[in-house]
């Protein structure tokens, strides 16, 4: 079905609340105010993750990539304010390990993540939900993205093969920022574009401009239903530049600053404004969604910081009561 | 009561929980069709009685047999697993120790991962360095995870049964040279709980802890030992994650004097860690230091024998 105007603008706001949430974890994390390692952060990658996932049956299960997990949880309907309490280290309903919160599991919201942070584990997992699904005849479609840098690990080929023989319900999302820390993707793959990579699986594969929110949707769109039809897995690549650093403990000294400017002219979020812009919303309209996200986030951060902490002692509490039901 | 081998009492278990629960399914490489049923023939049988979405034999891709497992137990389904060779399970390593068993406490209670690892380990050719493995100890640093090693066809059965049942991920190791042993197996719905040792013989003497094979090892080592007025006291683990101390401490306690017997490496091994529970949960009731008989630090397989237990035993008296 194609976008209306309303999910259009619901895109919008939605891609604008990640920028904002995660302009304020840059913030928040450089003041020393939030509780996790090195927040990896998608700034710029918004629309991979929104139009991937948005639009989906609550029931379909989404598998994000750690980076564009903001935009993926607020999909899924979490409230920033729960999310940004994950980061602060405060107590929530939501609450896992702090730094798990960018692949975190959550079953009432059919998300599928990790318990790691090794790379290529979660399309395992993924894997398995949707073999979950075709066993159990659900009828659930599962969409799981990545990053490029993950589509050189072995189980990236030992997960796509799988899905591929048994002809799962999936749609695979490589996320291909160019960019795996300080690994340029020309240097690390050898085949140009990653979704050539799915003929080796037979399954199809195509690359779309990860920029642009519409393409994204429109070619998972396509995926989940060639999937939800039993014709098995498809991979999407979607081509998109990685403005933060590796992680907010990169200085990022290894690219020059004249690329990221070029970049940044390609803001997925300034796009979709001018095609909103096209198809007749005023000036006055988007400044007020603009000013919506940033209250909410502002909100959100408020409400996060108003929360107790979670401390360590809290958590090695609540791990030992979990460790002593596992093994009376 | 039946009669049965090891491999068939582990066959029973899962033919009786695959009856009883639809969502349990066998997942693994050659467990179809392959001898009719696995390279060690613990699955012979099933593909035909239950058919290819119950048991789905995989490309030869074990990460991604463990990962798929733990994506479809998130989804209500109950996985059991079959990784050929222990030595294999480096190659799904990171699937267990770090996504299986941590999943848990991840989603702070909310998501169990229930999923049983099958896997056939230990020395069966002496010195002959592939695929006789005794890796177990990689796995008591993972909490999180269940470690089961039976030794005998009747506990294959209760604990396969009880593993299958748990919503915890379980690593069920099963020693090769167990697979043709034969025992009285009780019939029906014979559970036995994870994490309990069981004393398979009584004895005031010395106190023999061991793990799988070795625990045969034990046995005939008391046997022999008992002709000449020394009564071993065989505790079998049953489990090594989590180790039941009760039992252990009791028997030490009895005893006053430890042997700890198993055939993977001395160093870091589970008798490593049973010795460290001894000492510090009992240490003022030992007469004499705690011996460990184990496999050399060398690579697999240099294991011990009832020979060596006997000396052991000798050297304490």
């Amino acid at each position: 079905m194609p976008l209306s105007l309303l999910d259009l603008t619901n895109i919008y706001r939605i891609m604008l609340l990640s920028r904002r949430f995660e302009e304020k974890i840059v913030e928040l994390f450089h003041s020393g105010k939030t509780r996790c390692f090195t927040p990896h952060l998608g700034i710029g990658e918004e629309a991979v993750s929104v139009g991937a996932f948005y639009g989906l049956p609550k029931q379909d299960i989404i598998s994000p990539h750690y980076r564009g997990s903001t935009a993926a949880w607020l999909v899924r309907g979490l409230p920033a304010a729960e999310l940004m309490s994950i980061y602060l280290g405060k107590k929530s309903a939501n609450s896992a390990y702090t730094m798990a919160v960018q692949w975190a599991t959550n079953m009432a919201l059919n998300v599928v993540g990790i318990a790691s942070s090794i790379l290529g584990g979660g399309i395992e997992i993924a894997v398995g939900a949707a073999l979950g699904s075709k066993l159990g005849k659900t009828g659930q479609v599962v969409v799981n993205s990545f990053g490029d840098g993950t589509t050189n690990r072995g189980n990236f080929h030992e997960a796509l093969n799988l899905a591929a023989v048994f002809k799962l319900p999936i749609v695979f999302v490589c996320q291909n920022n160019q960019w795996a820390m300080n690994m340029r993707v020309t240097k690390a793959v050898s085949v140009g574009k990653i979704s050539k990579r799915a003929a080796a699986y037979g399954f199809p594969g195509a690359t779309v401009d990860g920029n642009d929110v519409i393409a994204v949707h429109e070619a998972v769109q396509k995926a989940v239903q060639r999937a939800r039809d039993g014709l098995g897995p498809t991979l999407v690549e979607a081509v998109t530049y990685r403005m933060s650093p590796h992680s907010e403990r990169d200085p990022d000294q290894y690219r020059a600053e004249s690329e990221r400017r070029k970049w940044r002219r390609k803001c997925p979020i300034l796009r979709l404004e001018a095609t909103l812009k096209a198809k007749g919303m005023s000036q006055e309209e988007i400044l007020s969604i603009q000013q919506d996200a940033a209250n909410e986030i502002a909100r959100a951060v408020d409400e996060a910081l108003s929360r107790p902490d979670l401390t360590p002692e809290d958590r090695l509490q609540q791990w030992s009561a979990i460790y002593r039901e596992i093994y009376v | 009561m039946a009669e049965l081998t090891f491999r068939e009492a582990l066959r029973q278990a899962l033919r009786e929980e695959m009856t009883r629960d639809p969502n349990v399914y066998l997942i693994g490489i050659a467990i179809g069709t392959y001898r009719r049923g696995g390279v060690f023939g613990v699955t012979e049988g099933l593909l035909e009685e239950f058919g290819e979405e119950r048991v789905i034999e995989t490309p030869i891709s074990e990460g991604a047999i463990i990962g798929s497992s733990i994506g479809a137990a998130l989804l209500g389904k109950r996985p059991v697993a079959e990784i050929m060779d222990a030595e294999f399970l480096v190659t799904c390593f990171h699937q267990l120790v770090y996504e299986a068993s941590q999943m848990r406490f991840f989603t702070s209670g909310k998501v169990k991962v229930p999923l049983v690892v099958r896997t056939a380990f230990g020395a069966t050719v002496n010195a002959m360095p592939v695929q006789q493995q005794s890796p177990e100890s990689w796995f008591l640093q993972s909490p999180g995870l269940k470690v089961v090693m039976p030794a005998t066809p009747a506990d294959a059965k209760g604990l396969l049964k009880a593993a299958i049942r748990d919503d915890n991920p379980v690593l069920f190791f099963e020693h090769k040279k167990l697979y043709d042993i034969k025992g009285s197996v009780p019939d029906g719905d014979f559970v036995i709980p994870l994490g309990r040792a069981e004393i398979k013989r009584e004895g005031r003497n010395v106190t023999v802890i061991a793990t799988a094979w070795m625990v045969h090892e034990a046995l005939e080592a008391a046997q022999r030992l008992s002709t000449r007025g020394i009564e071993l006291e065989v505790v079998d683990l049953r489990s090594i994650l989590p180790i039941d101390k009760e039992t252990v401490l009791k028997s030490v306690k009895k005893t006053r004097k430890v042997v700890i017997a198993h055939e993977a490496k001395r160093t870091g091994g589970v008798g490593a860690e049973v010795s460290a529970v001894i000492a510090e949960e009992a240490f003022e009731f030992l007469d004499t230091p705690i011996i460990r008989v184990a496999g050399p630090d060398l690579p697999m397989p240099f294991v011990p024998s009832s020979e060596d237990i006997v000396r052991a035993v000798e050297n304490l008296l």
